[in-house]
């Protein structure tokens, strides 16, 4: 229900109060009661105070409703990629038991998955792109990829541990690739580049800014740090995952940018094949 | 001097300006309550306009955010189960073997369960979504297994709805899940919104 504007003085409450002199004299000089809610008009008003007050509220009101009204896009599109990178997975396990060879599979996972971090990379550019463009100071740099002789320390001792301790075998990576006829470049860029790059998109780029829009940034670095350590489907793995996953949110979450943290993991997964070049082949 | 439309107060019969409610000189309401077509039916994505329409509002939401809690705790449940009925199972009968690093997968499985069961109990939003995550990445290997055939171990219960390898409280769980972390996120946007009334 609009109603139309009284002509009484109703100027804002900031300017100086008019005389209360109207031309005309169809009605009182000043109001007794409030036209609009009832309210009675005290003679020092230039409009009436309830009713500035329930504006104000109702602007706020508009606000929460607007909240509420927002979609929960970010969050279900995190989600839903982590589902879509999983079924990549549960693809490649297929793929295997049909009888490609692993060296394959494993190719065309990184394919496969690497276009699925884009498509929602380009749903979700307002979360993504922000992250992309800022580039922090070089010793942020510097402190990743130290960081990364942190986290493969941490993860090498981890798998040492649960291979002794129970028995847990150890994995090599590399021995297949040079099977096939593939070179050291190849296997750098499949198992250091592309995931640095592609994984950081989906984790700290998707899901923790997509979760962000509802979380702490203690809680997304979490959430994004749980579902990284998830993803890689190998539980006597989980607590080096989830430690590398909070430092890589971490840094996302103080720099604002995703490159330090493509670094670290880029840094973390090539000590992994130098460590497994350089090492003889364990009986 | 122009002419501009009055409205004659019934009371008193001050004119008042056209579209006023009440009158300016006695107060009193100037023409008949309209009627307002009947009490405000509230969508999906509306703010009720009273404070204790919203309070009712972020309170129903709340609640549905706290059936995560819920929903956690039967997985914890059942994921503590499984290993127990594992070990009889195998104790009992010389025909199953027991691998120590599928029987400690399990036992990690439910710890972090359990974990997320108590972390949901004062937030329950992040813990939700972890617990779906975890929950539907288990969901979907007991399919991809019960339909690859693959289980060396053909363990009683272990092939579902249609031998798709989940029961009917898999899908519940999921469900409930999913509704807690909609609740959840629309409480917390409400509550960030109202810290600002």
């Amino acid at each position: 229900m609009e109603t139309p504007h009284p002509p009484y003085p109703q100027t804002p409450p900031d300017a100086p109060p008019l005389p209360a002199q109207p031309a005309g004299d169809s009605w009182p000089l000043t109001p007794s009661f409030c036209n609009t809610c009832g309210a009675p008009w005290v003679p020092t008003w230039v409009e009436c105070v309830p009713c500035a007050a329930r504006r104000e509220q109702a602007n706020l009101a508009a606000g929460a409703a607007a909240a509420l009204r927002e979609s929960n896009t970010p969050v279900t599109s995190a989600i839903a990629l982590y589902f879509a990178i999983l079924a990549c997975s549960i693809g490649g396990s297929i793929a295997i038991n049909a009888g490609v060879s692993p060296v394959n599979m494993e190719i065309g996972f990184a394919l496969v998955s690497s276009t699925v971090v884009l498509i929602w990379c380009a749903g979700s550019l307002r979360t993504v792109l922000p992250a992309l463009r800022r580039v922090p100071h070089v010793g942020w740099f510097a402190a990743a990829a130290g960081g990364s002789i942190v986290t493969f320390a941490i993860a090498s001792a981890a798998v040492f541990g649960l291979h002794k301790a129970i028995g847990i075998p150890t994995l090599r990576m590399t021995d297949e690739f040079f099977a096939a006829g593939y070179g050291i470049a190849f296997v750098v860029l499949l198992i250091a580049v592309q995931p640095g790059i592609f994984e950081e998109l989906a984790f700290r780029g998707v899901i923790l800014g997509g979760v962000r829009h509802v979380l702490s940034p203690m809680e997304a670095i979490v959430v994004s740090a749980a579902m990284f350590m998830i993803i890689h489907l190998a539980v006597p793995s989980f607590p080096h995952l989830f430690v590398m996953g909070l430092a890589l949110g971490w840094l996302r979450v103080r720099t604002g940018s995703l490159y330090p943290g493509m670094l670290l993991h880029f840094c973390h997964n090539l000590l992994c094949v130098v460590w497994e070049l350089w090492r003889p082949v364990s009986s | 001097m122009t002419q501009v439309a009055t409205l004659p107060c019934p009371h008193c019969a001050t004119p008042n300006p056209a579209g006023s409610t009440f009158c300016a000189r006695c107060g009193k309401a100037l023409l008949a309550a309209a009627a307002s077509g009947g009490p405000r039916v509230l969508g999906k994505n509306d703010l009720a306009s009273t404070a204790a329409g919203q309070k009712l509002q972020s309170d129903e939401l709340h609640k549905q955010a706290k059936k995560a809690t819920g929903a956690l705790l039967a997985v914890a449940i059942i994921a503590t189960i499984r290993p127990v009925i594992v070990y009889m199972i195998v104790k009992n009968s010389p025909r199953f073997e027991l691998e120590p690093t599928v029987f400690g997968i399990m036992v990690a499985l439910a710890a972090i369960f359990w974990g997320l069961w108590v972390w949901s109990r004062s937030q329950p939003l992040p813990a939700a979504m972890v617990g779906l995550v975890l929950y539907g990445t288990n969901v979907a290997m007991s399919v991809y297994f019960a339909t690859s055939r693959l289980s060396q171990n053909d363990l009683p219960g272990s092939n579902g709805i249609g031998g798709l390898g989940i029961s009917w409280l898999d899908i519940i769980i999921i469900a409930v899940l999913a509704q807690a972390i909609q609740a959840g996120s629309k409480y917390r946007k409400l509550m960030a919104q109202q810290s600002r009334m």
